[in-house]
């Protein structure tokens, strides 16, 4: 999707890859049982970094979901959620206040 | 990325827990039958847990996968084991053979009860990672509403 300015083009795109990780987070938990399962991380950050430095960029295309050497842990990965779901409701704040900001701006500052 | 398929993957993790819960439950409340409908001792069950795509080995790159329906889904599967019985001795029972010892089904109480234990601890992580995709799905939807 193509939104008309940067910042929010760029939250966009990382409340997608917080979306992604709860996903993989959820799928580690569920797999949990599974005696041969290793948990499954997604790698983005560096994108995201750079992504961030020359915003107005077009988006990284992927994340990449990497298979660990790592059992689940029961306790990491409920910590882990629990701070990403913090990260994605961040973001959709943030998000909400660019919509404000533009809105206000576009009543030129008039309740 | 849709939040909504994440859904599915919690629900697969719940009734792989309520499976093995029925087995626990199963192999405990036979733990003193010494013959079924078919004449034969209990055999205790067990319950395997496989993922569904099986995982690649490790480290491997998992092409960049976006959609929650690529990712790992456990399955369960009931299995019967051969435990070795346990003789108890109990010449009054009729099941006992000649020396007076009765088969009982080797089911380890202990172990039961600590697989018990696991079931629940991972079920009740499953419905959190339920009601936290929940939440953000609801968060999404509200955006922007009522400010």
């Amino acid at each position: 999707m193509t939104y008309t300015t940067p910042t929010l083009q760029l939250l966009a795109h990382a409340a997608e890859l917080c979306a992604m990780r709860q996903s993989v987070y959820a799928a580690n938990i569920a797999n949990a049982a599974a005696d041969a399962y290793r948990r499954l991380e997604v790698t983005f950050d560096r994108q995201l970094e750079r992504f961030a430095l020359a915003a107005g960029s077009p988006a990284p295309q992927t994340a990449s979901v990497v298979q660990t050497d790592a059992a689940v842990q029961l306790d990491q990965e409920m910590a882990l959620m629990a701070q990403n779901a913090l990260r994605y409701q961040t973001l959709v704040g943030a998000f909400e206040g660019t919509m404000r900001m533009m809105q206000s701006a576009i009543r030129e500052g008039r309740e | 990325m849709d939040l909504f398929g994440v859904f599915q993957i919690s629900a697969a993790g719940l009734s792989v827990e309520q499976a093995r819960l029925a087995v626990a439950a199963s192999n405990l409340a036979n733990a003193r039958t010494t013959h079924g409908a078919d004449g034969n001792l209990y055999q205790p069950l067990s319950v395997v847990v496989h993922s569904s795509p099986a995982q690649r080995t490790s480290f491997a790159q998992l092409e960049a996968q976006l959609q929650a329906d690529a990712l790992p889904r456990p399955v369960a599967s009931v299995a019967v084991t051969d435990t070795a019985p346990r003789l108890v001795y109990d010449p009054g029972n009729p099941d006992a053979d000649e020396r007076g010892f009765v088969a009982m089904p080797g089911v380890d109480p202990l172990t039961t009860m600590l697989e018990l234990v696991r079931v629940q601890r991972n079920y009740e992580a499953n419905l959190r990672a339920f009601d936290i995709t929940r939440h953000l799905l609801e968060r999404t939807i509200q955006m922007g509403s009522g400010r």
